[in-house]
């Protein structure tokens, strides 16, 4: 074990050199921090949140007597519980037709997808900006955008060793098979784990940087969420990413080539939805379709939780069960291949 | 018990043996009037085991003369087979490989040389047979932790520099020391170039880097495929100087080549392979005697070769390019020469020539096609 150890050491030391991981790490700070930089800019722009909620949604009446006039509610007004001045000049009548329609957005949800400004408000204070970063990167639906990352670097870690040749050079000087292959899946967990270190770190600074330039008080800085919830959010998350590792190592020893490796494991994803939805069609089916390995990790990493403690439970044994499944295959795999020269891949 | 004296006298004959942590002990338990305990018992006991091995290999070698039967080999095949699907790669191949010398894998491209050597460093699983590397059959992981290879073409990590390969896989192999870089980068010759990408190297600077890689931690036993491969002239002497060095150090390097004239050069013992099958074995100076021969201009080529061909002793005389060519040493010459004269037959010119592995290596491989 400490051997292996020493290798991940000594993967860390090659792989810090491509370039791949850090175009991977850019990409994911960047999405993270979109979602709070956007949440920031809806906090203080109302044309902001209506382009995040996907469209505007607002009613107006207008009236002649005794003199003209009009009266515009917007959904930022409706779930912010503040009405637009001059109700009380509204005739009576379009008034009633106003708070009708206004019961009827309630009833219809019609602004449940328009965030209010407390809601807007949690996106970019401390914790709960580092749980949504977070989130963010791990489960942002449709695509679960942390999985493909990880997939794209575990296919391009493990690849480029077939690509190279030096697989051969590595195992021709006695470094056992099951031990290549679990540095190379530890190095991806560290990755990992490093990579949301510097999710959380870059939101803590922009977090900060949103209370130095907000002339608002109402910013603030904490006081949003709460602190367990980022170590949950991080520990799930990494859990939930082990068998999107062992699922890229697989698909990249099985077909010993990098760029196949990354366009299984993407093309996986189009696949996995399709899957999902055509089971959904069918009763019985529908629930072997929320374990199936994307809507598994979406539902494990979404918090707070949707999911009774059974349901979290028989998501966590389908997570275990994928990975361990994939690691088995993976090694039995490794074991039995020849090791040919360099692919050029 | 040991005296000092018996243990500086090891040491000067079996520097490799006799060295490092354990030599150092014995030095110490020496000095303090032979108490041996605590880690100078374990050291002792090592020792022991150390001159129970060299007295074995001494009795072996003195007992028996010079021959690959007589030393204990460090590698060894028995049936080695691989099968890829309907291609035989590599046919129930037996052979033994003598410690401390320069052994060659000889044969044309697609013979079965680099697979040989594929499933002897575990990558490439044999369908059937067996094989020992240092007399063990199990533990592989173990014993390639002895052995310094490079198979078909030296593969390293295109983006980083000729050092820090290097010291990457010093790192992960736990061989020798980081500060052993600078000296394995200038024996190659690599000192000026190490700090550049090994992306930007040229092949020849590449087989160089391999030869670099191979000799880190002082392998015992190195196996090189094709290490002069796209080499200029004088970088394919220096590695042929580089690997004679090594076997004269004591160490063992088999090396894979169909460059014939490089393993006459560099090796003291071949394997010819053709098809994946064993077709010869053997030192390369019985080869080379072997194939010795004189060639003579007579006043009757005819006759000449009418005459010798009645010989028992001579193996093989045939016309060739004018001359009658006897498969002879010159120290024969002179008997043939009389022989020759008592039959009125007289040799106005004679020439020699020593065997060519070249030439012997066509024979045997057409011999084998024959079959």
């Amino acid at each position: 074990m400490q051997h292996t150890l020493q290798l991940t050491k000594w993967e860390w030391f090659k792989v810090r050199r491509l370039r791949m991981p850090w175009i991977l790490l850019a990409i994911a700070v960047l999405v993270s921090q979109l979602g709070v930089w956007v949440n920031y800019l809806a906090f203080n722009n109302d044309d902001v949140n209506i382009l995040m909620s996907g469209g505007f949604s607002s009613y107006s009446v207008a009236w002649d007597e005794p003199t003209p006039g009009s009266y515009t509610i917007t959904c930022s007004d409706f779930v912010n519980d503040r009405m637009p001045p001059g109700l009380d000049q509204i005739p009576e009548d379009r008034r009633a037709e106003l708070l009708k329609e206004i019961d009827a957005w309630r009833t219809e949800g019609v602004c449940d997808r328009f965030a209010s400004r407390t809601q807007l408000r949690r996106g970019f204070t401390l914790p709960n900006s580092i749980t949504q970063s977070i989130a963010i990167i791990s489960s942002f639906r449709p695509i679960a955008i942390g999985p493909i990352l990880i997939m794209i670097l575990a296919a391009s870690i493990v690849g480029s060793e077939y690509g190279y040749g030096t697989l051969r050079t590595v195992l021709a000087g006695g470094i056992g098979r099951w031990k290549f292959l679990f540095a190379k899946m530890l190095l991806l967990i560290r990755m990992s784990s490093d990579a949301l270190v510097v999710i959380t770190l870059v939101t803590v600074a922009s977090s900060l940087a949103i209370a130095l330039i907000s002339t608002d008080d109402s910013s603030g800085i904490a006081d949003s969420g709460k602190w367990s919830d980022v170590v949950l959010i991080f520990l799930k998350t990494m859990y939930g990413l082990l068998p999107f590792i062992a699922l890229g190592v697989f698909v990249t020893v099985l077909t010993t080539s990098r760029g196949v490796g990354i366009a299984i494991s993407v093309g996986y994803f189009i696949l996995e939805s399709i899957l999902a939805t055509l089971l959904r069609l069918n009763d019985t089916l529908a629930d072997v379709a929320d374990y199936l390995l994307i809507q598994a990790f979406l539902s494990w990493t979404t918090i707070p939780t949707e999911l009774s403690s059974s349901e979290t439970l028989g998501v966590f044994v389908a997570i275990l069960g994928y990975t361990v499944a994939l690691v088995a295959a993976t090694t039995w795999v490794f074991k039995q291949r020849d090791i040919a020269g360099a692919t050029g891949d | 018990m040991l005296s000092e004296r018996v243990y500086r006298a090891l040491l000067v004959a079996y520097p490799r043996d006799f060295r490092g942590e354990y030599g150092e002990l014995m030095v110490q338990c020496f000095r303090d009037r032979m108490r041996f305990d605590g880690k100078g018992a374990r050291a002792l006991i090592v020792w022991m085991h150390m001159i129970s091995d060299l007295a074995i290999s001494a009795f072996n070698e003195h007992a028996g003369g010079y021959g690959m039967g007589n030393t204990k080999p460090i590698i060894e095949t028995d049936a080695l087979t691989k099968i890829y699907g309907s291609i035989v790669a590599v046919d129930d191949l037996s052979m033994s490989v003598p410690r401390g010398h320069a052994f060659g894998l000889l044969g044309p491209n697609g013979s079965g040389k680099t697979t040989t050597m594929g499933m002897l460093l575990g990558l490439v699983q044999p369908t059937s047979g067996n094989f020992s590397l240092f007399g063990s059959t199990d533990g592989l992981q173990d014993s390639l932790r002895r052995v310094g290879a490079i198979v078909e073409y030296p593969s390293f990590y295109p983006y980083l520099t000729g050092r820090e390969n290097l010291r990457y896989f010093q790192g992960i192999f736990q061989r020798g020391e980081p500060e052993d870089i600078d000296g394995l980068l200038e024996k190659v010759g690599l000192a000026e170039s190490g700090d550049r990408r090994f992306s930007t190297y040229s092949l020849g600077m590449k087989q160089r880097l391999g030869l670099a890689f191979v000799l880190l931690g002082d392998p015992e036993l190195l196996l090189l495929d094709e290490p002069t491969n796209g080499m200029d002239p004088a970088g394919m002497a220096e590695v042929r100087h580089l690997i004679r060095q090594l076997a004269e150090d004591g160490r063992t390097v088999l090396v894979a080549s169909h460059l014939l004239n490089e393993v006459e050069q560099m090796c003291d013992s071949v394997v010819i392979m053709s098809d994946g099958n064993l077709i010869a074995q053997g030192s390369v100076s019985d080869i080379l005697r072997s194939d010795e021969h004189v060639r003579l201009k007579t006043t009757d080529d005819e006759k000449a070769v009418t005459i010798l061909s009645a010989l028992d002793w001579i193996e093989d005389v045939r016309m060739e390019g004018g001359d009658v060519v006897v498969s002879s040493t010159r120290d024969e010459l002179a008997e043939i020469s009389t022989i020759l004269g008592r039959a009125e037959v007289y040799v106005i010119e004679t020439s020699s020539g020593p065997g060519s592995l070249e030439k012997y290596f066509l024979e045997v491989t057409s011999e084998g096609e024959n079959e």
